[in-house]
C-alpha cells in the first residue's frame, strides 16, 4: 500500500512538472517569435518608401 | 516579510513582461479571439490555469483534509466534462465561423433573443465566478502584505484588469501559461516537501490517514449529497464563457478537441495532488482547521519564509489566472451579445467597449468578493445557475438540426428562475440537489417549448 501510494504520487508530481515545463517553453518561444517579424517585416513599398507592418499574430 | 513581498512583487514584474510582450489589443478580433492564432499547449496550458482557481487548488486540499478521496470522485466528474466537451462539443463550436463567444454560437442556432439571454447570464456568472476569485485573491494578498482584505482585494482586481483590458484574449493566455508554469511546478514540490521532509515517511502517512480521512468522508455525506456533487462538477462548469472562448480561439478544430482532452487528463493528476496534500496535512495540521485554511496552515508550520512566500506566488498565480479569464470573457459576451445586437457599432467601439466591460466588470467582482461564503460554496452556487441555464440550450443546440427559438427561451428563464429559487428561498424544502431540480425543470421546458413551436410554427 505505501509503495503504491509513493510511486502513485512521485508519477502525479512528476507528470504535473513535465507539463508545466512544456508549456512553459512553448510560451517562451511564443514570446521571443512575437519581436522577432516586427523588424523582419519591413518591406520596401511600391513608391519606394520603407513600410513597417506589424507582425502576423495569426501564423503560427 | 521582506523575502514575502520581493517574491511576490517579482512575479508581478515577470507577469507584467509577458503582459506587454502580449501586446495590446488593436482590434476587436484580437481582443475577444486572438485572431484565433494560439497553439495547442498555450490553449491547454490557459484552459488548465483558468479552471485551476481557489476552488481547486486551497478548496481541494480542504475537501481531502477533510473527506479523503471522497472529493477526487467528484473530481473524475470533472475531468469526464472536459474530455466530453473536447469529443462532443469543442469541434462543432469551433466549426462554427464569425463566432465569438457562446451566445454568439446560441444566436446563430437560435436568434437574436437567444443569443442576449445567454449573453446576460455569461456576464452574470462571470461577475459571480470573479467575486469568488478577488475573495480568494484578498484572503492570500492580505497576509502578504498585512493589509485589510478589501485592500488586498481592490489592489489584485487593479493589477488583472490592467493587463486584461489592454492585452485581452492573448495577453490573458499568455499570462494563464506562465501561471500554470509556476504552479504546475510549486504545487507538487510542495507536496513532496511536506512527505519528505517534515513527516520523513511521508508515503505511511498518507497511506494511514488516507483510509480514516476517506471513510469519515462517506459517513459524513449522503449519497443524494454526493449525486449532487458529482452533478455540479460534471455539469456546473461544462462551457462557461472562459472555457468557450478557449475552443473558439484555437488555430483548428483538432486543437480544440485535443486541448479540452489534455485539460481533462491533466485535472486527474491535479486533483489527485491536490487531494494528496490535503490528506498528508491531517499529520500536521490540528484537526477542526477550516477547510479554506488548511493549505495555508500547513505551509506555514513546514516551510520557512522562503517556501511560504513561494506558495503564495504559487496561489497567486492560480488565483490570477482565472480572474484574468473570466473578466476577458465577460466582457467579450457584454460586447458580443448584450451590446452588439441591439447597436450596429464599430470595430473601434467594440474594443473600447470590450476594455470597458471588464474594468466594470473587475468593480462589481471586488464589491461582492466581501459577499462569498467560502470557496467552494460560492463555486457550487455558480455552477447551479449556469448547468441549467445554459447547458441543455447549447448542447441541443449545437447537435439538434433545427434548434427552435422559443425551446432555447423556456429553458433559459425557466433553469435561471428554478436554480435561484431552490438555491436561496426553497433550499431545505427538497433533498434533491438544486442543479439537479433546475437542470430537469430546464430540460422539460425546452422539450415543451420544441413541440410548441413544431405545433404552432410548423416543421419549417
Amino acid at each position: 500500500m505505501e509503495t503504491a501510494v509513493l510511486i502513485g504520487v512521485v508519477l502525479a508530481a512528476g507528470l504535473l512538472m513535465a507539463s508545466g515545463v512544456w508549456v512553459g517553453l512553448v510560451l517562451i518561444g511564443a514570446v521571443i517569435r512575437i519581436k522577432r517579424p516586427t523588424v523582419a517585416a519591413t518591406r520596401e513599398t511600391p513608391g519606394g518608401g520603407a513600410a513597417t507592418s506589424r507582425p502576423d499574430s495569426s501564423q503560427p | 516579510m521582506v523575502a514575502s513581498v520581493a517574491l511576490v512583487a517579482g512575479y508581478l514584474i515577470i507577469l507584467a513582461v509577458v503582459a506587454v510582450r502580449a501586446r495590446a489589443a488593436r482590434e476587436y478580433a484580437d481582443f475577444s479571439l486572438a485572431k484565433r492564432s494560439l497553439p495547442l499547449a498555450l490553449i491547454f496550458g490557459s484552459l488548465c490555469a483558468a479552471y485551476v482557481g481557489p476552488g481547486f487548488s486551497i478548496g481541494f486540499v480542504g475537501k481531502g483534509f477533510q473527506s479523503g478521496l471522497l472529493f477526487l470522485l467528484v473530481g473524475l466528474a470533472y475531468a469526464a466534462q472536459n474530455m466530453l466537451v473536447g469529443v462532443f462539443i469543442a469541434p462543432r463550436l469551433r466549426s462554427l465561423s464569425n463566432c465569438h463567444t457562446l451566445g454568439d454560437a446560441i444566436g446563430q442556432k437560435y436568434n437574436r433573443t437567444c443569443q442576449i439571454l445567454a449573453g446576460v447570464i455569461s456576464v452574470g456568472l462571470c461577475m459571480g465566478f470573479a467575486a469568488v476569485m478577488a475573495n480568494a485573491a484578498g484572503v492570500v494578498v492580505k497576509d502578504v502584505f498585512g493589509i485589510p482584505k478589501w485592500i488586498a482585494i481592490v489592489l489584485i482586481a487593479i493589477a488583472t484588469t490592467l493587463y486584461t483590458s489592454f492585452g485581452g484574449l492573448r495577453a490573458s493566455v499568455m499570462t494563464d501559461a506562465l501561471q500554470f508554469t509556476l504552479f504546475t511546478i510549486l504545487m507538487p514540490a510542495i507536496l513532496l516537501f511536506t512527505m519528505f521532509v517534515p513527516l520523513r515517511d511521508g508515503a505511511a502517512a498518507l497511506a494511514y490517514e488516507l483510509k480514516g480521512a476517506t471513510a469519515a468522508g462517506f459517513q459524513s455525506t449522503s449519497w443524494v449529497q454526493i449525486l449532487g456533487l458529482v452533478a455540479a462538477f460534471l455539469l456546473g462548469e461544462t462551457l462557461i464563457p472562459p472555457y468557450a472562448n478557449r475552443a473558439l480561439a484555437t488555430q483548428t478544430t483538432s486543437a480544440s478537441r485535443n486541448s479540452f482532452v489534455l485539460a481533462g487528463l491533466f485535472s486527474v493528476v491535479w486533483f489527485t495532488i491536490m487531494i494528496s496534500l490535503g490528506i498528508v496535512a491531517r499529520a500536521i495540521v490540528p484537526a477542526g482547521t477550516g477547510e479554506d485554511d488548511v493549505l495555508l496552515t500547513l505551509v506555514k508550520t513546514i516551510m520557512p519564509v522562503g517556501g511560504y512566500a513561494l506558495l503564495l506566488v504559487a496561489l497567486l498565480s492560480v488565483i490570477m489566472s482565472s480572474l484574468d479569464s473570466l473578466l476577458n470573457a465577460g466582457a467579450v459576451a457584454f460586447t458580443e451579445d448584450v451590446i452588439r445586437p441591439f447597436v450596429k457599432i464599430s470595430d473601434r467601439a467594440s474594443l473600447i467597449c470590450g476594455r470597458a466591460a471588464t474594468v466594470g466588470i473587475a468593480a462589481v467582482a471586488a464589491a461582492a468578493a466581501v459577499a462569498v461564503p467560502s470557496i467552494i460554496k460560492g463555486l457550487l452556487i455558480c455552477y447551479t445557475v449556469w448547468a441549467p441555464a445554459i447547458l441543455p440550450v447549447a448542447v441541443l443546440g449545437l447537435w439538434l438540426k433545427k434548434p427552435r427559438p422559443l425551446a432555447g427561451i423556456l429553458s433559459m428563464i425557466t433553469g435561471v428562475a428554478v436554480a435561484l429559487s431552490f438555491q436561496f428561498i426553497w433550499h431545505d424544502a427538497v433533498e434533491i440537489p438544486a442543479i439537479l431540480l433546475a437542470l430537469a425543470a430546464a430540460a422539460a421546458a425546452y422539450v415543451l417549448g420544441h413541440f410548441l413551436s413544431v405545433i404552432f410554427v410548423g416543421s419549417r
